[in-house]
């Protein structure tokens, strides 16, 4: 099987692995893109802890009703999954591109800041989840497992990936939808403590999109004519691809609409929606997810790449019957 | 065997809720607690370059931007331990913890760039090494080129290539082409097992650097660099309790097989790196003569640095603390040898 591209994609174990070869030095540690070392420092002064950033008893203690707590733990039991696969993304790309020359110190750093903002995203979610009710480790017989198994290390690492392919798409697109979720769940919740955290978490996700814009501003001028923005669109549908399969929301998961995990899912979030404790329902979810990607398509296309949007996809099937 | 940990499957989910391992958590928990802003830590406002001569800011400039350099190799490399933990299934508290690691290691690297821009500029390599002559030095922030028409000899490294031996028996062979401690290499190879990856890293490499810096904070006078290597060591009490943590954590489970990975891991790390003056070059001083001069200069300046004579006691007495650390956990240790310091 041949990518777009005609080459083997780099999930193709029949190939060999490849990692790059690092020249280190000369070491240019210099500011190479002052907006993202910019970034880089707000980070580090926009330090947080979740254990000490609201009152859990508060949370534990509130009285919801035994359903919406085991619901909303649910919720935020995806979203530590979907958080935690963050530090994965995150450390891929630092890993790849100090193999690379030419992209300085900022960018790095800032992805080791990314990486420390997807620990503390993983841990809120965990707690969330362990102060409603319990936070569930997996999600046994359901097609989300295929969806977030996305060989997110192999594909950045590979030396045939394109880097500036792998930033934009597996970290740009997601935290593009990952913000506007934020922000949508943001507006449906009234727990306190989770506004409170909320809060925090948004903070981190505005900054990282802000990373993502700034980097395709600074690098995609650098590959026009090379024929390396082909290969960031066909990178960036494929992110496209992997939210419209399913990855954050569950409404779309193949398996949704038959009784199991997936459809339990779903109908985890209307609760949790309803009841105020951090998620907006599956047909918001879906509206908020679809324009993001379309806002992708838009900010991307000025600067040369020219992903097609997915379909729109049917008024959610699973929340309409 | 898969060439690589990547030619498994990557896992869908984080294996637990980082509960699995108290004493990481709570390492990891520290190290939300006590970080730190590079900008506002340091009070750079206290550096006076006027304290110094054109020569000792030199070589400060240059032991500056090495520690820079070698910072950045945990940057660089040790991010893949984390995509490893991952793969293997491991405790999510690892991963969480080795991405505050990574962070602090950023800071590090960020505050030696900047120290080495005090001192008159970050250098992104080794100068061609010529004694500097106070006449020839137009300012601090020259680089002296050598004389005309002599090469400019070798740059081996404070974090110059490790040079590439045969493989340390259970290892990959070290990176031959590359200034590194090998730790990419490792993580990513699945004959190597995570235990031995983290016992040549943490237990033996960062440890080593933890019991020198401790002392080194009692011997820089310069303010900007005290509180610098006061912050390095702090962060770094963390890193290296997570190897040991780790190690005891997985004492029970260790086969002979993972046992005898980590005494090859550790030796070579031990004999080859160590000693091999990957980090400190007098250890090996045919290697840069004008290198271990730098650092003496920079170590009676109180910048930092080091000399055979204050460091050989201290280097000596870390490695025979870790061997007997170590030796817990039924991985037996050689003895080392070397021309300067003896039997170790």
């Amino acid at each position: 099987m041949r990518d777009e591209t005609g080459r083997p994609p780099a999930t193709d174990r029949t190939v060999p692995f490849e990692l790059g070869e690092e020249q280190r030095y000369p070491l240019d540690l210099a500011v190479r893109s002052s907006p993202i070392r910019s970034l880089y420092e707000a980070a580090s002064r926009e330090r947080w802890d979740p254990e000490r950033a609201v009152s859990w008893d508060e949370l534990s203690q509130a009285g919801y009703s035994r359903e919406e707590r085991r619901a909303a733990a649910l919720v935020w039991s995806h979203r530590a999954w979907l958080e935690y696969r963050g530090i994965r993304e995150s450390e891929t790309a630092v890993v790849r591109l100090c193999i690379e020359r030419g992209w300085g110190g900022d960018v790095k750093f800032f992805l080791a800041s990314r990486a420390t903002a997807k620990a503390l995203a993983t841990e809120t979610a965990w707690l969330v989840a362990g102060a409603l009710d319990s936070y569930l480790p997996d999600a046994p017989s359901s097609l989300l497992a295929g969806v977030l198994a996305d060989d997110t290390a192999r594909r950045g690492l590979h030396a045939r990936t394109n880097v500036d392919a792998f930033v934009l798409s597996q970290i740009f697109v997601a935290d593009v939808a990952d913000l506007a979720c934020a922000e949508a769940t943001l507006e449906r919740t009234a727990a306190p403590v989770l506004r409170e955290l909320l809060g925090h978490l948004l903070r981190d996700k505005r900054r990282h999109v802000a990373f993502g814009r700034e980097y395709a501003r600074w690098r995609l001028p650098l590959l026009a004519g090379s024929g390396r923005l082909e290969d960031v669109a066909i990178s960036v549908e494929a992110a496209f691809e992997r939210e419209v399969r399913g990855l954050r929301c569950p409404s779309w998961l193949a398996d949704a609409r038959t009784e199991g995990f997936s459809s339990h899912l779903v109908e985890a979030y209307e609760i949790t929606s309803r009841a105020g404790l951090g998620a907006v329902g599956a047909a918001e979810l879906g509206r908020c997810v679809m324009a993001a990607l379309e806002d992708v398509v838009s900010e991307l296309s000025p600067l040369g790449v020219r992903a097609s949007a997915p379909s729109p996809l049917p008024i959610d099937p699973v929340t309409s019957r | 065997m898969a060439d690589s940990v990547l030619d498994e499957v990557d896992p869908a989910f984080p294996a637990g809720s980082g509960t699995g391992i108290p004493g990481i958590r709570a390492l990891y928990r520290g190290a939300k607690r006590s970080a730190w802003d590079p900008l506002t830590a340091v009070p750079w406002e206290l550096f006076d370059a006027n304290a110094y001569s054109e020569e000792t800011r030199w070589a400060g400039r240059v032991y500056w931007s090495g520690r820079a350099w070698g910072e950045y190799g945990a940057v660089s490399e040790s991010p893949a331990l984390q995509l490893r933990y991952d793969l293997d299934g491991l405790e999510p508290e690892l991963s969480l913890f080795w991405a505050l690691r990574t962070q602090e290691e950023a800071r590090h690297a960020e505050v030696s760039v900047r120290m080495a821009d005090l001192l008159g500029g970050y250098l992104d390599d080794l100068p061609p090494l010529v004694q500097p002559e106070p006449a020839d030095l137009k300012g601090a922030g020259e680089v002296k080129d050598p004389p005309s028409g002599a090469p400019a000899p070798a740059a081996p490294a404070p974090a110059g290539p490790a040079q590439a031996g045969p493989a340390p028996e259970g290892g990959p062979p070290v990176e031959s082409n590359a200034p590194h401690l090998g730790t990419r290499a490792r993580a990513l190879a699945p004959e190597v097992p995570v235990e031995a990856t983290i016992a040549g890293l943490v237990c033996v490499a960062e440890t080593i650097v933890l019991d020198v810096f401790r002392e080194l904070v009692k011997e820089v006078v310069d303010p900007v660099a005290k509180e610098i290597f006061r912050l390095i060591v702090r962060d770094e009490t963390r890193h290296c309790q997570f190897g040991w943590l780790y190690l005891e954590h997985r004492a029970d489970k260790m086969t002979d097989s993972i046992r005898a990975a980590c005494v090859a891991v550790m030796t070579a790390m031990v004999g080859e790196i160590e000693l091999g003056g990957y980090r400190s070059p007098w250890l090996d001083p045919t290697r840069n003569p004008a290198l271990v001069e730098i650092e003496r200069r920079v170590f009676e300046a109180g910048l930092g640095g080091t000399t055979q004579e204050w460091e050989g006691p201290v280097l000596v007495s870390s490695i025979r603390a870790l061997r007997e650390r170590v030796a817990r956990f039924r991985i037996e240790l050689p003895t080392f040898r070397h021309p300067a310091l003896g039997v170790i």
